[in-house]
């Protein structure tokens, strides 16, 4: 199995005034292709910063972060929005989808950002991946039009639709009940399972670690053994 | 695209703001084109109004000049000194040599002031004139006519302080009862047939100045070659009588000042008030009107003295039979007569026009009359006179309600340089023969005050009835001679431009070319070595041409303002919605939006605002200007007839106008998102993350 994601001795402060604060103190991590992975912790082990640090959208003060074999401390800023754009999709907890924007707009925006496929391919993924997470007669709708497991659903077609490498999911299911919460992971797993996507969610919600195949649990910035 | 989708849902959500914003916009824009395009057409109208009644294009005149060059003169009605081309024939032949050149008109602009003496003054003059023709029936007239006055006069004495200046008078003759029961006694004027001199002498010098005072009456003048100028500004045109016969001296009034100064006040107040009837006004409401009318009540003695016996008498019954009384006392019946109010005004303003106005003197420089103007001439400063034969009135088409460019009276070039004072070669020792004849001995005017002080011996005693043109002579008796000379002779075209102008008018065949003109006249005037400077009409008119410019910075500073407030409003908003889209931007940013994506939301968003309320903004301008343009825009008040070179303004859509507006958007959209773009694109992509709530 290839890695994903390596994580070496990496180290992340924050300032906060004269103080700097360590969010995560020195992890190893690898993380295959594949992989169905939970980072558990209660709040403020870091969980959160470390889905930034895999996701591009943050860099290691210290230490190395490999994604899809790059070491994103070298790369540029325009370089880091790039692998986000191709290699990573994001589930948030809040879902933050684009409310002025269709269901259908919404999971189509990251292939607008890509300008690389053609209008048809685009419609045809689009619509394919809305009627796999079960909103055939939704495309239309605003977010506001739907319900929190429906809007969480586009979410998921919005993170799936540029066929990433990896999918990184905020608390995903941190907003919904219980029940929702878990058709939502549900779906990822029958997605994980038919597309070999790899998959790496934050959470505290029992059930949804008891769906992983791996638990990376996190305490004080580091990894509990 | 996906941008126009964003960027049109965000300003549908908000809908409130893109109201106010749009709307901003829009009046900015109609602002832009509307206020330009009208600001064109006056400019254009302006430039009709001054360019082809006296301004023409270009003006020339000394380059060595004291002062600039002001075709309307100072603030306080003065004229700066310019001093003076000297010889106007030159200067001609050389700009005349330019291609885009059609005319060029000699020209001199001044002041002088001409007294109308009272009636009984004029009495006296015409009996004076009568007994010199020994015109007897004429004089027994007259004479009956005088004595009325003297009688009227006496009895209004209560009055008189009102009517002419008692307390000077009082000062130079004193009492005037005595004066005037002196001559309504009948043995006074069983005396005039035996010393008719000396009895005039006594009525001019005690009696004429207790009837009214004298009129002073102020004349702009522009002295010209008056065909050429009838031939170069083509809004020039006659009104009454005739134009100034070819090579002849001769004046026309601007018909506007000649009703104004000229015409019996009576009959100008009841024209006046006759005008605001016309405009839908009523005495009743009309406050002018009421004042002018209690004005010709306060001064039915200036009518009624310039009724004779046969004239007082038809008048007093035609108006007993328009009051309805039996009242034989002409002044009270007169009195009556004035007091008008809206219902017998147009009976009343008929009946004078008929009875009474036949019988005055309706102007006191009757259209075929003579007058004598004075002005300072400009080389020695002492006064000119110079008699004047009036041919006709004029007016500039369609400007004549204006006072601005109506001020101007019309004089021939020669006359001018009379008053102006300049003398050629020629006059200079005609004038030295003549001096030597009378004795004049040569003043310079540096030395002149000196010489009053010490009471020098100016002039010779010596008895001649030489003309002295430098000398300050009356000419309404003594001049006679010299007038009718004068006025029979004819000018060549040589001698109109041989000789001293102020200014020259300069028209062109394509007034479009100004500028490259103007400057090939330079050039063209430098080489030939004359020193002569150039101007153009805008700057020539001085304060009336730049009221334009002055109207461009008030609207540009208000279309300034408005754009300042939209874009401390759109900025504002903007910055609102940046915060409050934070998330949503972090979120973009997380699933690969670059930062130029972010900023491009934000430019769409005002590109938008700015397409549709900017466009619908030029497109209500246009339509309004098009209207605007069928319909005119009426002038209200004489200054807009000047302004729009006529009674309505027809303003013309420019493209450079709406290409104005559309520039003047887009500056404002950018510079107004800028900044909160800017923020925009700063927010870390790590926004997206954790929860909302």
């Amino acid at each position: 199995m290839k890695p994903i994601v390596e994580l070496r001795s990496v180290v992340k402060e924050y300032p906060l005034g004269k103080l700097t604060v360590p969010a995560i103190r020195g992890v190893d991590l690898t993380i295959n292709s594949g992989e169905f992975s939970t980072i558990a912790g209660p709040s403020g082990s870091g969980k959160t910063t470390l889905l930034n640090l895999v996701g591009c959208i943050d860099v290691a003060t210290r230490g190395n972060v490999l994604v899809a074999g790059q070491d994103t401390g070298t790369l540029k800023e325009k370089e880091l929005t790039k692998l986000r754009l191709f290699k990573i999709g994001f589930i948030f907890q809040s879902f933050n989808l684009v409310p002025v924007l269709t269901a259908f707009q919404n999971v189509e925006f990251p292939l607008l950002l890509q300008k690389t496929i053609s209008k048809t391919e685009r419609r045809q993924r689009t619509e394919e991946l809305l009627e796999k997470v079960g909103l055939k007669d939704h495309i239309q709708h605003r977010p506001s039009e739907l319900s929190g497991g429906q809007r969480q659903r586009v979410a998921i077609a919005r993170a799936l639709v540029t066929r990433p490498a990896l999918i990184l999911a905020d608390e995903p299911t941190a907003n919904l009940d219980s029940e929702t919460g878990g058709s939502i992971i549900q779906l990822m797993k029958e997605i994980n399972e038919q597309e070999n996507t790899t998959f790496i969610f934050s959470t505290h919600d029992e059930s949804v670690m008891r769906s992983a195949t791996r638990l990376i649990r996190l305490v004080d910035g580091r990894i509990a053994a | 695209m996906i941008l126009v989708r964003i960027a049109l849902r965000n300003l549908f959500l908000h809908k409130f703001k893109t109201i106010i914003v749009g709307s901003i916009l829009f009046l900015g824009t109609v602002l832009v084109i509307v206020g330009g395009g009208l600001l064109d057409a006056i400019d254009k109208g302006m430039e009709r109004s001054l360019v082809n009644s006296v301004a023409a294009h270009i003006q020339l005149y000394n380059k060595d000049a004291k002062d600039d060059f002001k075709l309307f003169g100072n603030f306080d009605g003065s004229m700066p000194d310019v001093g003076h081309i000297k010889d106007f024939r030159k200067v001609k032949e050389v700009v005349q040599s330019v291609d885009n050149v059609a005319m060029v008109v000699p020209m001199g602009i001044d002041f002088g002031v001409t007294t109308v003496s009272n009636i009984l003054e004029r009495k006296l003059a015409e009996l004076r004139n009568a007994y010199r023709k020994g015109d007897t029936k004429r004089m027994h007239v007259i004479k009956n006519h005088v004595r009325r006055i003297i009688k009227l006069l006496d009895r209004d004495l209560q009055n008189a302080a009102k009517i002419a200046d008692i307390e000077r008078y009082q000062k130079e003759h004193g009492d005037p009862s005595v004066a005037l029961a002196r001559t309504r006694k009948d043995a006074f004027w069983d005396n005039f047939e035996a010393k008719p001199l000396d009895t005039l002498e006594f009525l001019e010098n005690e009696i004429g100045p207790l009837a009214m005072t004298e009129d002073i009456i102020w004349v702009r003048y522009i002295g010209t070659d008056t065909e050429l100028f009838q031939k170069t500004f083509d809004r020039f045109e006659i009104v009454d009588g005739q134009m100034i016969p070819h090579g002849k001296r001769g004046f026309l009034f601007n018909k506007r000042i000649y009703e104004e100064m000229v015409k019996n006040k009576t009959a100008r107040r009841l024209d006046k008030i006759k005008e605001r009837l016309g405009e839908g006004k009523t005495i009743a409401t009309c406050e002018d009107c009421q004042k002018w009318i209690r004005n010709n009540k306060n001064q039915v003695a200036s009518l009624v003295y310039q009724l004779d016996e046969t004239a007082s008498k038809k008048v007093a019954s035609a108006l007993r039979g328009i009051l309805h009384t039996k009242m034989t006392d002409l002044t009270e019946l007169m009195k009556m007569f004035m007091t008008m109010d809206d219902e017998d005004f147009p009976a009343r303003y008929e009946l004078f026009y008929k009875v009474i106005a036949p019988n005055i003197m309706l102007y006191t420089v009757a259209i075929g009359d003579e007058f004598v103007l004075t002005a300072f001439a400009r080389g020695g400063g002492y006064m000119r006179k110079v008699p004047m034969k009036v041919y006709g009135t004029f007016r500039f088409r369609s400007l004549d309600r204006s006072p601005l460019a109506g001020g101007f009276n019309v004089m021939d070039i020669i006359t001018f340089r009379d008053l102006y004072g300049y003398m050629t070669k020629e006059k200079k020792k005609e004038q030295a023969a003549i001096r030597k004849d009378v004795g004049v001995k040569d003043v310079k005017p540096e030395d002149a005050e000196a010489m009053f002080e010490d009471d020098g011996d100016l002039v010779e005693t010596k008895e001649s009835d030489s003309f002295d043109p430098t000398k300050e002579v009356d000419l309404k008796t003594g001049g006679r001679r010299y007038t009718a000379e004068i006025h029979k002779q004819t000018y060549s075209k040589d001698e109109l431009w041989q000789g001293v102008v102020i200014n020259a008018a300069v028209m062109l065949k394509d007034g479009s070319k100004l500028k490259e003109t103007m400057g090939i006249i330079n050039k063209t005037l430098e080489k030939n070595k004359l020193r002569v400077n150039t101007m153009d009409w805008h700057t020539a008119s001085g304060t009336i041409g730049q009221f334009i410019g002055v109207i461009r910075v008030v609207l540009y500073g208000a279309v300034f303002v408005i754009f300042v407030v939209a874009m401390i409003i759109i900025n504002n908003s903007l910055l609102m919605s940046t915060m409050e889209r934070t998330r949503e931007i972090g979120t973009m940013r997380a699933i690969g939006a670059g930062r130029a994506f972010v900023r491009r939301i934000f430019l769409f968003e005002t590109g938008v605002l700015a397409l549709i309320f900017g466009g619908l903004g030029a497109v209500v301008g246009a339509i309004l200007m098009l209207i605007m343009k069928s319909v005119g825009i009426p002038a209200s008040s004489d200054f807009f007839y000047f302004v729009f070179a006529g009674p309505r303004l027809h303003p013309d859509l420019l493209p450079q106008h709406i290409v104005a507006a559309v520039a003047v958007i887009t500056v404002v959209g950018f510079a107004s998102t800028y900044y909160p773009a800017r923020l925009a694109t700063k927010i870390s992509p790590r926004e997206a993350m954790g929860n909302e709530e």
